[in-house]
């Protein structure tokens, strides 16, 4: 080859090269990949785009990561590794919040502020639905911001999509409780005026009502009513007295305000004639014929009172469906690899449940308080006279051992369940799925559920609110506001009768009856304890009312290391370690990186 | 014998060509006169006599002829050789001759006469002079032979052989022999581009053989640059560059050998695992938190990967250089901000006979250090001791158990299983074998290169299986190069390199088998139960009940033995590139092009099968002291099938190259030279998963060069890339990235001729540039935003099933994202000291701007928590000193030493990162910190009582708080006035992961046929925590190392100063979190490696070993795997044997 013909090659490489390369060869990305255009390209994605903003709900049957379920003295299980056990141990702190809502509630509110301001755009979706998107995200806005002052007290009020060039030195700040409390109910009222009264179809169920907002409002009025925040609990909200933004600004007010119990049982009322109006009622005559068990019908409507997905009871629930590790696993009696049998109802949450008589146990003269620990032959063998004369819900929700536990378990639907060593539900040679108090639960679990193999074979939406609630938070604002004692016995005789007792007066009556401020505050405090079992509610009632030091004691149990009958009722402390630093852990600790980021955000006081 | 010797011409010519015109002086000779000059430094070899040419008859005519003319005449019928110097053959009268059939002599004394000119006929060559010009005349001379070798005894071809100050010159063979003309009191000097000058004295000897020892210091050595070569005299930048045999080292990674061997590398070996053990590198340091931080790697001019340049053989590297300084990678522009290491193979060569090599290598590899954990009675008292403790009445393990199992009564009833020792073996085996063969013609020449290595693993064979979970790699690698010269002015060449890997190992990932073993109690269970069953598969693997795995806790061995993998990975480089001289249009410059295809790919096939764990459920003692058990089956019984999962990926790269160079010398003083390069790259995925990573990678650039220099003493240079990468939005693709410096070579300079005997170079050099880095972040068009269209939903509906998904961003919008550069400042020195020392220092600092980051201070109430925002505003700041020292002494009859030493310090410093303010937690920020120094709690002591922990402040680092745990010390107290530890409370301690010093020194020995060399190796100025070791867990059963078991803390003897805290059954953060407890210096210092050779002819067999002794102040494993818990495939120690045979 001529080098001349060599040269006219190698050129015609370079002018090749770089011809091609000239503008184009770096253009590599086409224009067809999903940008901000398609999020509201057409009415379909417009719904989509309305789902997500419902993302960042905490799934309230979330038992390992959730802080509702596992955290407060009700259940104790060996699941010592997950982070719900860090919270009866008081592991949590700014440092290592352990399970912190902060950044998903406020990336939920982000969604929901793009949604109201983009929704418009989106070609052939007519008014109507546009004005209801926007108002479920509006009601949403007010339910996230409801979450995280349930968790935190007094927050940062997000009024829109914030901008993320901001510079540090305008970073917003906590506003006062009260300020909070304002913006919630008046953005949840600007929702529930554009919000269908019940869901239009059965496949909406879920998506926020205007019922739903009246009743989170309600929720939201009730806590801002409550010690913690309302100037109770003497010295202890004092503490809180001095939670004060940088310019000195208080965040919780410490002078007690009647009026806002007023607020409460005002909101609570207009959310029960709302819910009433739309057919939802207390789960009574249970119509749930595939299981005959529970035998006893008031049993059978307790343990359906939400396990029955048709209940009518039901203000909103959770329609994601249960995980594989969720109640029902947790509860249900050991099967290896299918039930875990650990989720135990400690000794302090057995003692509330009240006699057959509706009353205290300690309280109820026909029962044998003193001899409570003895043991007497129970119906499937011999028990602890604790558990024996117990009211329904006890018996609905409560497996002690030499109980029946109705659970589909090969050809039988119900199962007698024990709990000492080496007994199919006790001690055995594994780490964790054993009780550790020698009881089980059964609230949540479907009498129907086979626990063959791992998986969940029987659904139900979790309820969020449910009327029983709505109920007993009416009568506690109104017995708290101190006006009209009988509407409030009037509604916390609802739940009662329901769950198979006698009404206040009746019950009282033996000891004196239930007149007096204190009194009925004690009744609807326990009652809303019981009713309220393993449902998420104590580990927030006890803080709201400022008396949640007892989370701080060690949890007692029976003795599972034994393996007799006699070793076994034996009432033993758990080893389980408990703390609760009072008055710091009332509030959740925001997490030191957000107070690093934002160094005009005051932390919440002990932490 | 004239072919031979019309070869040795167009060889010299070569040379000529290839090194700079000037510095042989022959500016202003012609061509022709060129060529003679070379003929004439052949002269003494050939011995020609003349008094044969002087027998032709010669016969010239005709009349005012130029003597040039006459002159060509005669030297073509003659046969002989014609030198003449231009201005005086101008001075000739023109001739008017006729001869006819008359001698040489005659002919010439016709054509001399009257004329100002004469002649002598010198050996075979007619030599015109000046009339007044003095011929020299030789007097009493003698003639010497010899053969000159390197080291490895290999002839040496084409080395001057000259006569100490004059001009007689000869040149070896392609035997290595010479042959010269001297007289009694001469010198002989032998001199050869890249070796040190040799210096006899002939003192009447007949046969001087010489061996030649390579001199990084050679004024004439060529040093590979970006895009070229260069003098190294003429070098600005900070370059180094490494002879290729100093990377073989007996392990199957040239990496391993970079170590304390390249001044301004650091490297560390992180792993033994075969075919994983490569060392991580990177050149000066790191200056970036979030780009890349891997040099750009230039095999034969195209960018390759590190396993690329791993897996090469040093046998088939002609040059290793680093460029370090901004002079040395501005021209890569966009690529070259982390240093660049250019790395050329050989080429073949005019050969009379091609050279062939060997290289058989055996070793045995074990591990150098392994962590060392508790006896099976030790574990069982611990653990009852910790649960116990807790307040439990249960007892774990009873005093049955631990009595059985202290007396041995039996393995499965009472097993006290040794982990490691069951499942790895002490030693493994691997074997290298090398063929080379470099040869060819003046036309075609050629290197051809074969490699085949195996390296084995630790784990043992059991007879559980059919097929074997040891780790096997077994590595085979291609060279190829042909080089044709398709004129004098054109030469094309192709080089093809192919790797192929074909890797066989447990289905687990060998790291992964090892952990393991950290989570195996030591008494559970045994490896298996003995079986009758027929099927071997039917394995009884021990377990126990309760745990998460199948209902039972892991067994180490069953993960082991449950499978194989395969992988077979293939490369092929391909490279392809002409030269073009143009000297038709001004004479120095050239055009060049270069096409390269490289693609890599890689198939695997994992076989997993279950299996089923069993435990003894009831046993009974035989009266014969033997146990009779029941086995009952844990969890649910698994298939013992093998399933299958196959995965190929792979990738490719397309790249291209255009160049055009000049180079020229002017009145041999100015020396000019200029590049101007073109080059585009296109990267794409095999196998990508989605849309980004489906579009090619693009980059494209131009690139210059300019450099000037003045007598070798004043050096100028500028450099620049101009880059474009797909990388960015439009208008930020390109990015210039200029570079000047400067250079004085005072040795040069005549006021220096006095020291020139102690101090024979001196340089000093500076540069400034700027060079960048477009892969940020690793990711791909971060200025786009990224949005996931059903990123995030929720489901509703009575029977839950109603689910639909709307956006999550993962990435907002950032047009203005660009390129990260670093400014580069680079002072250096090259200083030669009699010859003997030479000494290379470089003082450096780079800023490095626009460093990529995510944003770090947006707070989580913004609402964008799992959106990256991201920007160029990262500052690190990176400074050093490299240094390399070495030392070579002859001590004549054959004894040579060598020493040579490496320090490299490069420390960075964070400036700025994007953290949030810490105006109230200053402790916290990493401003002023090199990259990655670590947060940690600082540690004052153990709680000694519960009076002392109420009396501390309250620690919030998790776990309750119990005597025995470690009290930290509060920092914070004084600016929020908090009683409370948490991690506001933490500093940064300890230095980097990566060292900030690395330092090597050792010397080699030449004794006669004996040689011997060491590497002594350092790092200093690293630290890591410890970590992941802490025993038992809430449903584990780890294992406990012995110092835990040791020096722990025990309520009994409590010592506030114990190693190891109080033993939890549970985790318990507040004793494990980072914090000055678990820090640890990890500085060593190695005896890196040794060889013991002997050489016989051109044989040499040798003895090697590699990570031979380590000395560290940490002893519980080898401290350069890192930290952790010391618990991944181990690092190796190997000793080697091996022969190299040269023919």
């Amino acid at each position: 080859m001529k080098f001349r013909n060599i040269i006219v090659l190698v050129t015609g490489c370079l002018i090749l090269g770089t011809s091609n390369g000239c503008q184009k060869y770096l253009d590599v990305v086409p224009d067809e990949r999903p940008t901000e255009k398609d999020m509201f390209r057409d009415p379909l994605a417009a719904e989509g785009f309305m789902y997500s903003c419902y993302a960042a709900i905490p799934g309230p049957r979330n038992t390992s990561g959730g802080i509702d379920l596992l955290t407060s003295d009700e259940i104790v299980t060996p699941f010592e590794h997950e982070p719900a056990s860090q919270f009866p141990r008081g592991n949590y702190s700014a440092t290592s919040p352990v399970i912190s809502y902060w950044n998903s509630l406020y990336k939920g509110i982000r969604q929901c502020y793009l949604m109201i301001n983009g929704v418009d755009v989106t070609p052939g979706l007519d008014d109507e639905t546009k004005t209801r998107y926007k108002a479920e995200a509006k009601f949403l806005i007010g339910y996230y911001h409801s979450l995280l002052m349930k968790l935190y007290g007094p927050i940062i009020i997000q009024r829109d999509v914030a901008d993320v060039n901001m510079p540090a030195a305008q970073f917003p700040v906590r506003s006062s409780y009260d300020e909070c409390v304002d913006f919630v109910v008046s953005i949840l009222d600007e929702a529930g005026n554009d919000l269908p009264a019940a869901p239009l179809s059965n496949t909406e169920l879920g998506r926020a009502t205007s019922v739903i907002a009246k009743a989170v409002k309600a929720r939201v009025l009730l806590f801002a009513a409550s010690p913690l925040y309302n100037g109770g609990g003497g010295l202890k909200a004092s503490f809180y007295n001095n939670l004060k933004n940088l310019d000195g600004k208080q965040l919780i007010s410490g002078t007690f305000d009647k009026e806002k119990w007023k607020r409460a049982a005002d909101a609570a009322k207009a959310a029960i004639d709302a819910a009433e109006l739309n057919g939802i009622v207390l789960y009574k005559n249970s119509t749930y014929t595939a299981s005959t068990l529970p035998a006893d019908p008031i049993e059978k409507d307790l343990r359906f009172t939400f396990v029955d997905k048709n209940t009518n009871e039901t203000i909103w629930a959770s329609t994601i469906p249960e995980g594989t590790y969720s109640i029902q696993y947790l509860s249900g009696p050991f099967v290896s690899n299918a039930a875990g049998g650990a989720a135990a109802p400690s000794l302090a949450i057995v003692e509330q449940f009240y006699t057959v008589n509706g009353l205290p146990i300690d309280k109820d003269p026909s029962y044998n308080y003193a001899n409570r620990y003895g043991t007497s032959a129970g119906p499937n063998g011999v028990t602890m006279n604790l558990n024996l004369n117990r009211e329904p819900r006890f018996n609905a929700w409560i497996a002690y051992h030499n109980s029946k536990y109705e659970i589909i378990r090969g050809a039988t639907k119900e199962t007698v369940v024990k709990f000492r060593k080496n007994d199919p539900n006790g001690v055995q040679n594994r780490s964790t799925d054993f009780s550790t108090t020698g009881y089980l639960n059964k609230k949540g679990v479907h009498p129907l559920i086979t626990q063959t193999t791992l998986g969940v074979n029987q659904h139900y939406p979790f309820p969020i609110i449910r009327l029983a609630e709505l109920y007993l938070d009416y009568a506690e604002s109104l017995i708290e506001y101190g006006s009209d004692f009988t509407t409030a016995k009037t509604y916390i005789d609802k739940v009662r009768t329901r769950a198979g007792i006698p009404t206040v007066d009746a019950a009282w009556a033996t000891i004196g009856g239930a007149a007096d401020q204190a009194t009925l505050r004690s009744i609807v405090r326990q009652e809303r304890t019981i009713e309220f079992y393993f449902e998420g509610r104590r580990f927030w009632d006890l803080r709201r009312w400022m008396v949640a030091e007892p989370f701080g004691l060690k949890a007692k149990g029976m003795n599972v290391q034994g393996i007799t009958d006699q070793d076994f009722f034996k009432v033993t402390e758990l080893v389980y370690p408990r703390a609760f630093r009072s008055p710091a852990n009332y509030l959740m600790p925001i997490p030191q990186s957000e107070i690093n980021k934002n160094e005009s955000l005051v932390q919440n006081p002990g932490y | 014998m004239l072919w031979a010797f019309e070869y040795k011409l167009t060889k010299c010519m070569k040379n000529y060509d290839s090194n700079s015109y000037d510095n042989y002086g022959l500016g202003h000779i012609k061509l022709i006169p060129a060529k003679l000059m070379l003929v004439l430094f052949f002269l003494g070899f050939l011995n020609i006599n003349v008094n044969a040419f002087a027998q032709k008859k010669i016969t010239v005519a005709g009349k005012n002829l130029p003597m040039e003319k006459v002159l060509e005449s005669i030297k073509e019928q003659s046969g002989l050789y014609l030198f003449f110097i231009q201005k005086d053959i101008k001075k000739a009268q023109p001739v008017t001759i006729n001869v006819k059939n008359v001698t040489l002599d005659e002919a010439l004394k016709a054509c001399f006469s009257n004329q100002p000119l004469t002649y002598i006929i010198e050996e075979n060559t007619i030599v015109v002079k000046e009339k007044s010009a003095v011929v020299k005349k030789k007097s009493a001379s003698f003639k010497i032979t010899g053969m000159v070798k390197d080291e490895a005894n290999l002839p040496l071809p084409g080395v001057s052989v000259r006569v100490k100050g004059t001009p007689n010159v000869a040149s070896t063979d392609k035997k290595g022999k010479y042959l010269i003309n001297v007289e009694l009191g001469d010198s002989l000097l032998y001199s050869y581009i890249g070796y040190k000058t040799v210096l006899k004295e002939v003192k009447g000897l007949e046969n001087i053989d010489v061996v030649m020892i390579p001199d990084d210091g050679s004024l004439e050595e060529v040093a590979v640059v970006g895009f070229g070569k260069q003098k190294k005299i003429s070098i600005v930048g900070a370059i180094q560059s490494i002879k290729p045999e100093e990377l073989r080292i007996p392990t199957s990674n040239i990496s391993n050998a970079f170590a304390g061997k390249l001044a301004g590398v650091i490297a560390v070996q992180r792993s033994g695992q075969p075919g994983a053990d490569g060392s991580t590198f990177f050149i000066r340091g790191i200056s970036t938190f979030n780009g890349a931080t891997n040099p750009l790697i230039i095999l034969d001019g195209v960018a390759v990967s590190s396993a690329d340049l791993n897996s090469l053989a040093p046998e088939v590297i002609e040059s290793f250089s680093i460029l370090k300084d901004a002079t040395a990678t501005a021209i890569y522009g966009s690529r070259g901000a982390n240093g660049v290491m250019i790395v050329t193979t050989k080429s073949g060569k005019d050969l009379d006979k091609p050279r062939i090599n060997v290289r058989i290598e055996n070793s045995v590899s074990m591990p150098t250090s392994v962590p060392k954990f508790v006896s099976g009675t030790e574990y069982m008292e611990l653990f009852n001791e910790t649960v116990i403790g807790r307040g439990s009445t249960e007892i774990p393990y009873t005093q049955d158990k631990i009595e059985g199992t202290r007396a041995n009564l039996d393995p499965y009833v009472y097993p006290n299983v040794n982990w490691y020792d069951a499942m790895f073996k002490p030693a493994a085996y691997n074997q290298t074998a090398n063929l080379n063969v470099l040869g060819g013609g003046k036309k075609v020449d050629y290197f051809l290169s074969a490699t085949f290595n195996h390296n084995s693993g630790l784990i043992k064979e059991f007879d559980v299986n059919t097929f074997s979970n040891n780790i096997s790699v077994k590595r085979y690698s291609f060279q190829n190069n042909l080089n044709a010269n398709l004129s004098k002015d054109t030469k094309v060449s192709l080089k093809l390199n192919t790797q192929l890997r074909d890797y066989r190992g447990p289905a687990k990932d060998a790291a992964g088998v090892f952990g393991d073993i950290m989570n195996a109690s030591p008494v559970d269970f045994p490896l298996m139960f003995p079986s009758d069953a027929k099927e071997r598969r039917d394995v009884l693997f021990g377990g126990r009940g309760g745990g998460n795995v199948n209902a039972g806790y892991l067994n180490p061995f069953a993960e082991m033995v449950r499978g194989y993998t395969n992988n077979f990975q293939t490369t092929v480089i391909a490279t392809f590139d002409a030269e073009q001289k143009l000297n038709f249009l001004t004479e120095g410059l050239s055009l060049k092009g270069l096409a390269s295809f490289k693609n890599w790919s890689n198939t695997g096939t994992v076989r997993s099968a279950g299996y089923n764990n069993y435990e003894i459920s009831n046993y009974v003692k035989n009266p014969d002291g033997t146990y009779k058990y029941d086995l009952s089956m844990i969890g649910t019984p698994q298939s013992l099938a093998l399933g299958t999962t196959n995965s190929t990926n792979g990738d490719r790269t397309l790249y291209f190259q255009t160049s055009i160079e000049y180079n020229k010398v002017f009145n041999q003083l100015h020396s000019v030279s200029g590049l101007i390069l073109y080059n585009q790259e296109e990267y794409s995925l095999n196998v990508p998963s989605d849309l980004i990573t489906s579009l090619p990678r693009r980059r494209q650039g131009v690139a210059g060069r300019a450099t000037y220099s003045f007598d070798n003493r004043y050096l100028a240079e500028f450099n620049f890339g101009y880059n474009g990468s797909e990388n960015f939005a439009k208008g930020k693709r390109f990015g210039f990235f200029p570079s000047v410096a400067a250079g004085y070579v005072l040795s040069n300079e005549a006021f220096f001729k006095p020291l020139a005997e102690t101090i024979n170079l001196f340089k000093v050099r500076a540069s400034w540039g700027l060079v960048g880095n477009d892969q940020i972040g690793g990711a791909r068009f971060l200025y786009l935003s990224e949005l996931n269209l059903a990123g995030q939903g929720y489901t509703t509906g009575l029977d839950m099933n109603y689910s639909k998904s709307g956006p999550t961003f993962t990435r907002f919008t950032n047009n203005d994202i660009s390129w990260e550069v670093g400014e580069k400042i680079n002072v250096g020195m090259d200083i030669g000291l009699m010859n003997k020392v030479n000494l290379v220092v470089d003082v450096y600092r780079e800023n490095r701007s626009g460093i990529f980051l995510e944003r770090a201070g947006i707070p989580g109430f913004f609402g964008t928590d799992g959106t990256r925002v991201y920007s160029n505003i990262g500052k690190v700041r990176n400074q050093g000193v490299d240094l390399s020292l070495d030392y070579n002494h002859d001590f004549g009859n054959g004894y040579f030493m060598t020493l040579k030493g490496t320090f490299t310090y490069a420390r960075n410093k964070v400036i700025d990162n994007d953290e949030p303010p810490f105006t109230k937690y200053k402790n916290l920020s990493a401003i002023g910190y090199p990259i990655g120094t670590p947060l940690g709690y600082l540690a004052d002591r153990l709680f000694i009582d519960d009076a002392d922990i109420k009396a501390h402040p309250l620690q919030q680092i998790g776990g309750v708080i119990m005597p025995g745990d470690i009290k930290y010390v509060e920092i914070t107290n004084s600016v929020d006035g908090l009683n409370i530890i948490n991690n506001s409370d933490m500093v940064r301690m300890g230095h980097p992961g990566i060292p900030e010093i690395v330092y090597g020194f050792g010397p080699s020995f030449k004794l006669k046929k004996f040689d011997f060399s060491f590497l002594l190796q350092g790092v200093a100025n690293t630290s890591f925590f410890i970590n992941g070791f802490h025993p038992f867990g809430p449903r584990t059963q780890r294992n406990v190392l012995q110092f835990v078991a040791d020096e722990r803390w025990t309520a009994d003897a409590p010592n506030p100063f114990a190693t190891y805290p109080r033993l939890s059954k549970l985790d318990h953060p507040n004793n494990t979190e980072n914090s000055s407890y678990w820090l640890r210096d990890a500085s060593f210092l190695k005896l890196r490696s040794a060889e013991l050779g002997f050489t016989h002819k051109s044989t040499r067999l040798y003895l090697s070993g590699y990570n031979l002794l380590t000395f560290s102040r940490f002893k519980l494993w080898d401290p350069e795997q890192g930290g952790g818990n010391g618990l991944g495939y181990p690092n190796q120690r190997i000793f080697n044997i091996g022969l190299q045979m040269g023919f």
